[in-house]
């Protein structure tokens, strides 16, 4: 009994003590490293934190790219701004002309004919003399042409296919193609056709 | 010393981090989606569940289906397939532009796919390449990966498919394969029915348990009738043969099979949407009939 409290007086002095003790440097460095890939992972797969980006797409913006957009739709959304800025100030808007000044588009047998190749060259080189459209007699000075405002093939298509497809027009797209194999045949004409010159041009 | 204030601190900072990042976060991203109406078709997605398939969401969730299946579909990157819909009038030209595009020998069909590409950008070009030509051609877009190749769905499974589920199955196992197109990929209610009275009769080495307590064993004399809304024995004359006896034994649905039938007939997100491009789907084939020709085992 009396060499216990002997024996017992190193472990007292050896128990715990409650007190604070430096982290060790490496672990902070790790701590630092394993956040900074945590936020690496983040910023690459997690999308933005959009709701609707999931794995396997990356952003918002990707998403966006991939949908299918109707290519039609398109151009005609693109011809129809290009057709105001230009055609559209004396055709005007709805495509109907002014009366004694500007043939209307809608409805012109001119315009929606199967084959494009008379509207093409009415387009590039404007028109000029008496013609019938819509059955009434005019007598034309058609003053702009896609080729003295610079309008590109790519445009032009857009524009055709436009006054062909809007207004109850219901006229098959004019592509680029078409009308650079227009351009071709006509070669580097400047002068506007007239009525009988654009009926001699064969249609498919 | 007293840590207990320190302690709670602690631990209430912890929780309030996961609270805040896996419940309110979540909740303010899509807590408010609404069904959208699809491009393609001008319908509604999703669309609430039948009432039949409804009952049978809960038989679902009471069977414990979820334990062995999952009900969610994951994707790869995608491909982009050029199609050509339409030779045009220049067909020679159009030919000649898709050989160089696909190096491949001999014309290129209308209606096929002549070129796949993981490069959108790519893909639009050829597109309109052959669409500068005359032809008609358009990009399809083509989810991949594993899930996609068995045949599983058509695309990534995204929250706006589980929109009128509640609670939501998604499954975290998946001892049984996948479930999300269950109802495009079995045709036929007569092949689920006796699938769930025994696996083993439709699928040689299936480990999922015989569900036959959803089905009443109704033993009638051979030359009698059948008994009302017995299932149709020719899908399993093999595996199931008749008895030599005097009585045979008619297989007849409880409402609750005919209800779940209905739940698994009812899981079939294709329907592309803006979060999951995917080709549009054909429109839906005539009902599924109980006739063995239409069923694959």
């Amino acid at each position: 009994m009396n060499a216990e409290p002997q024996a017992s007086a190193p472990l007292a002095e050896a128990a715990p003590k409650v007190g604070f003790a430096a982290v060790p440097i490496w672990l902070i460095i790790l701590t630092a490293l394993l956040g900074y890939r945590g936020c690496m992972y983040v910023d690459q797969f997690g999308g933005g934190f959009d709701p609707k980006v999931y794995t396997p797409y990356a952003s918002f913006k990707q998403l966006d790219d991939l949908q299918t957009k109707d290519a039609n739709a398109e151009m005609i959304q693109r011809g129809k701004r290009r057709y105001n800025e230009t055609c559209g100030q004396c055709h005007q808007a709805g495509g109907l002309g002014t009366p004694w000044q500007f043939p209307p588009l809608a409805g012109s047998e001119w315009v929606t004919a199967p084959d494009p190749a008379r509207l093409i060259r009415i387009s590039l080189h404007a028109v000029q003399g008496p013609i019938t459209v819509n059955g009434q007699q005019w007598d034309l000075i058609m003053s702009l042409n896609a080729i003295t405002l610079g309008i590109s093939d790519d445009d032009l298509a857009a524009i055709l296919t436009y006054i062909r497809q809007d207004w109850g027009n219901k006229a098959p797209a004019v592509t680029p193609a078409q009308i650079a194999a227009v351009k071709k045949e006509t070669g580097d004409r400047a002068t506007p056709w007239t009525a009988e010159e654009l009926k001699a041009v064969p249609l498919k | 010393m007293n840590f207990g204030p320190l302690i709670f601190l602690g631990v209430f900072f912890t929780m309030a981090c996961s609270w805040f990042g896996m419940i309110v976060v979540p909740q303010l991203q899509i807590g408010g989606q609404q069904p959208v109406k699809l491009e393609a078709t001008g319908q509604m997605y999703p669309l609430p569940r039948a009432g039949l398939a409804q009952q049978g969401a809960a038989v679902y969730r009471a069977n414990g289906c979820a334990a062995c299946h999952s009900q969610q579909v994951r994707q790869g990157p995608p491909v982009f397939d050029v199609k050509l819909n339409d030779l045009g009038t220049n067909a020679a030209q159009v030919a000649d532009i898709a050989r160089k595009i696909n190096h491949a020998a001999g014309a290129p069909l209308p209606g096929k796919n002549i070129w796949r590409t993981p490069v959108k950008k790519d893909a639009d070009a050829a597109a309109k390449r052959l669409t500068d030509a005359g032809a008609k051609a358009a990009v399809v877009i083509v989810p991949t990966g594993a899930d996609i190749e068995r045949g599983w769905g058509a695309r990534v499974s995204v929250a706006q498919d589980y929109l009128y589920d509640q609670p939501l199955m998604l499954g975290s196992r998946r001892i049984g394969p996948d479930l999300a197109n269950i109802g495009a990929r079995k045709p036929g209610a007569d092949w689920q029915l006796w699938h769930l009275y025994n696996p083993r009769l439709i699928t040689d080495g299936s480990f999922m348990p015989a569900y036959r307590f959803l089905f009443n064993e109704v033993p009638r004399r051979k030359d009698a009738p059948p008994a009302l809304g017995a299932l149709d024995k020719t899908l399993v004359a093999k595996t199931f043969p008749e008895p030599a006896g005097e009585t045979v034994t008619d297989i007849v649905p409880t409402a609750e099979a005919v209800a779940l039938v209905a739940y698994l007939a009812s899981l079939n997100p294709d329907a592309p949407l803006f979060e999951a491009p995917a080709p549009v789907p054909p429109p839906p084939a005539a009902p599924a009939t109980n006739t063995p020709a239409a069923v694959k085992p």
